[in-house]
């Protein structure tokens, strides 16, 4: 009896426990989303303080976002910058997932010369931080007047695709040959028998690679500002933020509901995008479970 | 008849960390139209690999293939009009059944009502009607077997490549898939090339089997002719199950010394081993019969029960040989038996070249 008890007990214990963590962890994630989200709604430019008061506000406004949908700002405007924005991503995403698809195709089935030696030294590439070949990147793409969205994308898409070829490759590997070679003896060409059928049964690194691809490139602020500041009517949605919600100038005090606002609007398209790939990848992988090696 | 499908003299080496495996040395192999041909070998000795070549998907690197008589070396695979059924069978997890066997047809963007016609014919005929809506991952072994072969058929091919497409199934489906596949063939008169390395598989389907051993085909020829005269000591090694018993021997006058006894010269032979030479000699195991008034004598070191029948590992002297013997043997381990021996069944080999005498000397004697 006692024994039983006592099992019971750690049972409760443990479970207890559990909990505990999985909640502290859940408000520590979830309370900055909700503070971003309470600032956007607040009139005032300042941030919101921790009071109870201020964080179950009585009143929503939306002053913040109608003035950022609004306002325009030397020719450019939040809206346009956003869709610059969002071109940039897709098409870096796009070509990222191309090319490190075709990348981790080759190193998985291809005979080429020094495979093994190029597959290392694109692991080593991935481990360096892309924001140090800002300089270098500025500097080069001056001389070849590529300072313009071309360049941006040709400067976001390998940090992206060499990351995602690699595990393009492992799971290329994983995907018995005999698919493709099938495909091709039925009349596909090897490129095209990669595009269908390959592509189709990667569809998790496919869906990752987009998402790393296109988060990069719509998040990213240092590259896009040294690339595009003279240009205010081809900012993208990072720059224009900063610049709209006064964070560059030091003497008078920020929009902080400006900017939350801003991070808002730009958090729908990624949350869809996430949405969207995480229902393809789970997809991907209950089909992959039916496969009899 | 001319050939239909031709490989000659086709080498291939593969290259992996710097360690270098010759697979293929010379083979060379002449298919005709509408046979079955099943290229039997152990694993690993490049069954597949000939499949591959034959499609395309692999070149040789010496060597020509000749489809249908005409050379197709620098041919894709897409040109080469063959069909292939792999061993996992490869059905797309993503395509449902239908789209799965028309997927064929899709890519050569035949017209939609087309499809439709020709997957439901093919579907009727492998009984597959029914699953058409259905996943892959749905699909029983037995069942994705034969969406694969619908898939290999629909478009028509007449040169159908299978490569061990029985080898995931259970014994019981498989018996009754390799009962289909006979059928089927029957049917339509295709030329089929099948690899596997079960020898069941091979004797029972084939019209015609290819023995590949060390890179090239060591026999080739009606299934039971190649069981019954071996071309050389390993195929007689390799071929049946329990295999052919190869003891050495010397001739003498008319008759041959095996382990210090005494055996008969098989009719077939007689003209063609001379007093004195040394030999192989090739007796199957359902050849021989323990009996009382038997030539050999040795004892029993190993008994397997079968069933049907067991088989004896007999010791005579140095040299180990397996017998069968029908009904469920009750002998003991180290008894003493004497075997007799069917004589005229019995295959001679060369001493050193370990070939088939009659085949060598080239005197056949009916």
């Amino acid at each position: 009896m006692i024994q039983v008890k006592k099992h019971k007990i750690f049972k409760i214990l443990r479970l207890g426990i559990s909990y505990i963590v999985l909640i502290i962890m859940a408000i520590a994630s979830i309370f900055p989303l909700y503070y971003v989200f309470m600032t956007s709604f607040s009139n005032a430019p300042n941030l919101i303080s921790l009071a109870i008061s201020d964080l179950f506000p009585k009143h929503l406004y939306f002053t913040a976002y109608k003035e950022l949908l609004t306002t325009n700002l030397y020719g450019g405007s939040f809206p346009l910058w956003l869709r610059n924005s969002l071109i940039l991503a897709g098409s870096t995403a796009v070509i990222s997932v191309l090319l490190a698809l075709i990348t981790g195709y080759a190193l998985s089935r291809l005979d080429i010369p020094a495979k093994k030696t190029l597959a290392t030294f694109i692991y080593i590439v991935t481990f360096f931080p892309y924001t140090a070949t800002a300089v270098p990147l500025y500097l080069l793409f001056a001389k070849f007047h590529l300072l313009n969205y071309i360049g941006l994308i040709l400067a976001y898409t390998p940090g992206t695709s060499i990351f995602a070829a690699f595990i393009a490759k492992l799971s290329i590997d994983s995907i018995p040959a005999s698919y493709e070679e099938i495909a091709m003896i039925d009349g596909l060409s090897r490129f095209q028998a990669f595009l269908r059928i390959i592509m189709r049964l990667a569809l998790p690194v496919v869906a990752l690679t987009a998402i790393l691809g296109f988060s990069g490139a719509y998040l990213d602020f240092a590259l896009a500002y040294s690339f595009l500041l003279p240009n205010i009517r081809a900012w993208t949605a990072t720059i224009g933020l900063y610049y709209m919600a006064g964070l560059i100038n030091p003497a008078s005090a920020p929009a902080y509901n400006l900017f939350a606002a801003g991070a808002v609007i730009m958090g729908i398209p990624l949350m869809a995008l996430f949405i969207v790939s995480q229902k393809m990848m789970t997809r991907a992988y209950s089909n992959l479970a039916g496969v009899k090696q | 008849m001319t050939s239909y499908v031709k490989l000659e003299d086709i080498w291939k080496t593969f290259e992996e960390k710097k360690k270098k495996t010759e697979v293929l040395k010379g083979l060379n192999l002449d298919i005709e139209k509408g046979e079955f041909v099943v290229v039997l070998g152990p694993s690993g000795e490049g069954k597949t690999t000939i499949l591959r070549i034959i499609s395309g998907l692999l070149r040789q690197d010496k060597g020509h293939v000749y489809l249908r008589g005409k050379i197709v070396d620098d041919l894709p695979p897409k040109d080469r009009n063959v069909a292939m059924v792999p061993q996992n069978y490869a059905l797309y997890p993503f395509m449902s059944v239908y789209d799965n066997i028309a997927f064929p047809l899709k890519v050569q963007h035949t017209p939609k009502e087309e499809i439709r016609k020709k997957v439901l014919e093919v579907a009727k005929m492998l009984r597959i009607d029914n699953l058409l809506d259905r996943k892959p991952m749905q699909l029983s072994g037995g069942q994705m077997q034969r969406v694969a072969i619908a898939r290999a058929l629909v478009k028509g091919a007449d040169i159908i490549l299978m490569d061990e497409p029985l080898s995931n199934l259970d014994a019981q489906v498989r018996v009754m898939a390799r009962e289909e596949l006979k059928e089927l063939h029957r049917e339509l008169g295709t030329t089929i090339i099948y690899v596997t390395h079960d020898q069941t598989e091979a004797l029972s389907l084939a019209t015609k089997v290819a023995v590949l051993h060390d890179g090239v085909i060591q026999a080739y020829g009606d299934p039971m002719e190649v069981y019954k005269r071996p071309t050389n000591a390993w195929v007689g090694s390799f071929l049946g199950n329990p295999p052919m018993n190869i003891i050495k021997g010397v001739v003498d006058s008319d008759s041959i010394i095996v382990e210090n006894y005494r055996l008969g010269i098989p009719k077939d032979y007689k003209d063609l081993v001379k007093s004195g030479e040394k030999v192989l000699v090739g007796i199957r195991p359902e050849d021989m019969e323990i009996d009382n008034n038997g030539v050999l004598e040795g004892t029993v070191q190993m008994v397997e029960d079968l069933g049907a029948y067991s088989i004896l590992h007999i010791k005579i002297n140095e040299s180990m040989i397996r017998v069968l013997e029908k009904s469920i043997s009750r002998r003991e381990r180290g008894e003493k038996v004497r075997i007799s021996v069917d004589v005229d069944k019995m295959v001679l080999f060369d001493a050193s070249t370990e070939k088939n005498l009659l085949l060598e000397r080239g005197v056949k004697k009916n």
